[in-house]
Formats: C-alpha cells, sequence, structure tokens
C-alpha cells in the first residue's frame, strides 16, 4: 500500500524523461546540399529515382527567368539587380563577394548546405552546428536568451540563434545575420533577414532542417527549402571531420 | 514491503552510480586567467585572481637576456636541443624583420596546439560522454578530444593537422589526455618550434567550482632536451556576468582579398 506513491513517482519519472528531447549530436554529411523546394519530391531514397529532371533551364536567359530556376528565392528588383552584378564578377573570376573562396564562414542560411560535412554538439542549453567548409561555427541557445542591443548591432556570418523545443523538433530563429551572406548558392538578402528552422529525425539517422527565410526588403515572399542529413555510423571511420584550416590556400597575409 | 524495499535499493543503487561514475562537465565558456601559462614550480597555478596581482612586479632581470646568457629566452620556456635553438633564432629573425612567415595566426591559420590553449580571446568547451570540444575565439580553431576509446586510424597519423588528434579518458574528475599527429609548423608556445615527434598530455579538472585547470606536458625527443610541462587557467562565464557568449572571429576579413 505504501509503496504506491513509490510507484507512482517512478511512473512520473519516466514520463519526464519522454519529454526529453532528442540528441542530434555526432557527424552528418548532407544528402541534398543545394536543399529542395518544398513542393518538390519527397526527401531521401525517391532522389536518385527516375530520369534526370528535364533540360528546360539549360537556356534560361530565352525562357524568361532572367538566369534564376523557378524554385530560386523570388527577389525584388533592387536585389535582382544586386544578384545580376555579383553573376557577373562571379563569371568574370572575381572571388569579391564570394565569401568562401576568400575564407570566411560561409553565412546563414548558405552554411545550412554543409558540403563537406557538419558536426553537431548539443546540450540543455546550447546546440552547435559546426560545417568542416571552412571551420564555420553556428551557436542555437535553448536557455531562452534573446539577442542583447549589442548583438543585434553587431550582426555576424552565422547571426544570432534562438531554439526550442516542440515535441521532438528544435524551431530555431535566427536575426542579426551580415547583410553580405548568402541565402542560398549567390542569391543576395538585406539586413532584414530572419530565418526560421524546423529540425528534426525524420526517421534515425536522418537529420531534417525545414527553413524558411523572410526578408521583406530582398524577397517577394518567403522562401522555403529542406535539407537532410545522415548522420555518420560511429566507426564508419566517416565520423570524424578534419580541420580545414582555409587560409592555408590564400597566399600569405601581408 | 518486499516490493518497497526493492524499489529503495534500486533508487538508492541508481543514485550512488549517477553519484559515483558521471565525470564533471566542463561545458561552458571561459577566459583565462593565465594565457601565457606557468611553470610548474612557480606559485600555485590559478589562485584567486586577485593573488596574482600582489606584491611587487617580478624583477626585471629578463629585460636584458642576452648579456645573461639565456639568448633571449626566459628560464621557464622549453629546453631546445642545438637544432631547434637554431630554428628558434631563425624564426625570431624573421619576426623581427616583421615577417609573418612562421606566424599562424597572423595568417589566419589555427593557433595550433597546444599554444591555443592559452585561449587569448575565450574559449567555449561543448562536452558529452563521447567527445569533448574546445573552441578558441582566436581564430575560430576547433579541437575535438574523442572519449570513446577509439583510437587515430593510419590516415590521420599521415596527416597531421594543427589541432592534432586527441583521445582522453576520465580519472576520477579529471580528464586525462593524450594529443599525436600534429603538424611540425605549430608553436609550443610564443613561437618556440616542435618537431613532428612531439606530444602531449594533459590532466584537465575543476581545480575549484568555475575554475578549470590544464596541467600540459610537452614532450618532443627531437626539440626539447627534456619535457616541459605548463599549467593554464581558466575561469568560467556565466549569463549573470553577460560575458559567456564567443564572437564569431572571421579572421579572413582582416586579410588581403584572395586573388
Amino acid at each position: 500500500m505504501r509503496a504506491t506513491p513509490l510507484v507512482l513517482g517512478l511512473a512520473t519519472a519516466a514520463a519526464l524523461c519522454a519529454q526529453t528531447p532528442p540528441d542530434f549530436s555526432g557527424v552528418y554529411y548532407p544528402i541534398n546540399p543545394f536543399g529542395r523546394f518544398v513542393g518538390g519530391p519527397a526527401a531521401g531514397a525517391g532522389q536518385r529515382q527516375g530520369p534526370p529532371p528535364k533540360p528546360t533551364a539549360s537556356a534560361p536567359l530565352a525562357d524568361g527567368s532572367q538566369g534564376r530556376r523557378p524554385d530560386e528565392p523570388s527577389l525584388t528588383p533592387e536585389y535582382m539587380a544586386k544578384w545580376q552584378t555579383i553573376s557577373k564578377t562571379l563569371i568574370a573570376g572575381s572571388s569579391q563577394y564570394d565569401l568562401t573562396a576568400r575564407c570566411l564562414p560561409p553565412g546563414m542560411p548558405a552554411m545550412m548546405s554543409m558540403f563537406y560535412g557538419m558536426e553537431v554538439m548539443q546540450n540543455k542549453d546550447k546546440i552547435t552546428f559546426f560545417s568542416e567548409l571552412n571551420d564555420a561555427l553556428r551557436r542555437v541557445y535553448l536557455d531562452g536568451r534573446k539577442p542583447s542591443q549589442k548583438v543585434l548591432d553587431d550582426p555576424t556570418y552565422a547571426g544570432y540563434s534562438m531554439g526550442h523545443w516542440e515535441g521532438d523538433t528544435l524551431v530555431v530563429d535566427t536575426v542579426a545575420v551580415r547583410d553580405d551572406t548568402f541565402i542560398e548558392g549567390i542569391t543576395p538578402h538585406s539586413d532584414q533577414m530572419t530565418v526560421h528552422e524546423r529540425i528534426r529525425l525524420k526517421e534515425p539517422g536522418l537529420l531534417e532542417d525545414r527553413i524558411t527565410v523572410t526578408d521583406p526588403k530582398a524577397l517577394t515572399k518567403p522562401w522555403e527549402t529542406v535539407k537532410t542529413y545522415r548522420k555518420a555510423k560511429p566507426g564508419s571511420g566517416t565520423d570524424v571531420l578534419r580541420e580545414f584550416a582555409c587560409p592555408e590556400g590564400l597566399s600569405e597575409a601581408k | 514491503m518486499r516490493l518497497q524495499n526493492t524499489l529503495l535499493g534500486l533508487i538508492a543503487g541508481a543514485v550512488m552510480l549517477s553519484a559515483q561514475e558521471v565525470p564533471p562537465d566542463f561545458s561552458g565558456v571561459y577566459y583565462p586567467i593565465n594565457p601565457f601559462g606557468q611553470f610548474r614550480g612557480g606559485p600555485a597555478a590559478g589562485g584567486p585572481a586577485s593573488a596574482q596581482r600582489q606584491g611587487p612586479p617580478p624583477k626585471p632581470t629578463a629585460s636584458a637576456p642576452l648579456s645573461d646568457g639565456s639568448r633571449g629566452r626566459t628560464p621557464d620556456e622549453p629546453l631546445l636541443t642545438p637544432e631547434y635553438m637554431a630554428k628558434w633564432e631563425m624564426i625570431s629573425k624573421t619576426r623581427i624583420a616583421g615577417s609573418s612567415e612562421y606566424d599562424l595566426t597572423a595568417k589566419c591559420l589555427p593557433p595550433g596546439m597546444p599554444a591555443m590553449m592559452n585561449m587569448a580571446y575565450g574559449m567555449e568547451v561543448m562536452q558529452n560522454k563521447d567527445k569533448i570540444t574546445f573552441f578558441s575565439e582566436l581564430n575560430d580553431a576547433l579541437r575535438r578530444v574523442y572519449l570513446d576509446g577509439r583510437k587515430p586510424s593510419q590516415k590521420v597519423l599521415d596527416d597531421p593537422t594543427y589541432a592534432g588528434y586527441s583521445t582522453g579518458h576520465w580519472e576520477g574528475d579529471t580528464l586525462v589526455v593524450e594529443t599525436v599527429a600534429l603538424r611540425d609548423n605549430t608553436f609550443i608556445e610564443g613561437f618556440t618550434p616542435h618537431s613532428d615527434q612531439m606530444t602531449l598530455h594533459e590532466r584537465i579538472r575543476f581545480k575549484e567550482p568555475g575554475l578549470l585547470e590544464d596541467r600540459i606536458t610537452v614532450t618532443d625527443p627531437k626539440a626539447l632536451t627534456k619535457p616541459w610541462e605548463t599549467v593554464k587557467t581558466y575561469r568560467r562565464a556565466t549569463r549573470e556576468k553577460g560575458n559567456d557568449e564567443l564572437r564569431e572571429f572571421a579572421c579572413p576579413e582582416g586579410l588581403g582579398e584572395a586573388k
């Protein structure tokens, strides 16, 4: 009879344990580093099925697209002009706008492409995403903190991210991103960009990041993309990222 | 009654297990108290910060280093073999001449082990049961210590890095770390060079709550006449103080544009 409270106590403890958020810690590789339009096919195994897409975009200037695919962010005229400038400098061989060529952090949200692999470190107060490409680090604070005015006035490549758990999904909002990073590829954005993410294990070992980019100045409407990463298996030899040390490849510092 | 005893036994057992076997959690942001380390023979490392600033400043005997036979090196610096003493003198001359040829951090490269443990601009530690990661705000340098018993593969040993390859285990409340596979162009401290045979041994623990101590022993049969020891101490930042967020360093901002 007196044992009942103890049993109830254990049941409560078990219920609390059930609410422990999932652990994303580990090394991951992207399945679709360039993301995917939300309207596209389901992420995962379906990707390699069927014939390749029809080459309708191979003559982009003749189809009125101005060189941008329909699933790329829809830019306002001001930022379309900016994109065209950047595009021309790249074609001309300049790395003026190419952050990664200059060994700078790829910046949010483009950094979530994680071409060369991603390492996730997590505890109850913070989750950290590390990109092997250019050794870029991104922190998501989970302890309820908000950015200080100093942080808001001092934007960074990774921005300032705050997250919380909704069941098994990590919901992240990012602000204070520098306006010289890219949304994806070389698509520019303004200093008003904010990024909203819903990150979850779609299935064991398969992490999904549904990203919504909002920018009232640069985008005609919010843009959505989904990135999926497969977790490296411990002991497989792939669960170790290597130091990138990008500036090795730069000419010597003056 | 028997059920109750069994349950009590289970709970007590679980509490004892967690009290005895869970290692301390080093996670957090830290700032160095003594970024340039401290010789073990010196005053106790990492005492209260106020103790460090007590008393008169040290006597300026090292201010004329070349006339005291030290050849420009303080007595608590690593003792170099003639080959590496010559290398140090050469590096020293290039730096006096204004070259950054040997200056990794000026070139935005990772400071490299063990010099990176100075953590001059702050350090962030991320820990779980399989791995502990040390991140340096200076040059955004990351260092992983694997705790899951793995050993470096031949591929890793053949491909040295600035941070090297570190494996660790817990001895009570102390994290014991061994590091191998280090590039031979990093520095032990300052710009003291080492060979490709350098290995590191560290004992990291909370000296007191919020005060992390790293006792580092550097062994290098080719470059050092004897192992060199240093102690670094870091104070944990707190959310209340508002200093527990490191900033992105993005060093290459300051480099000339890539060609």
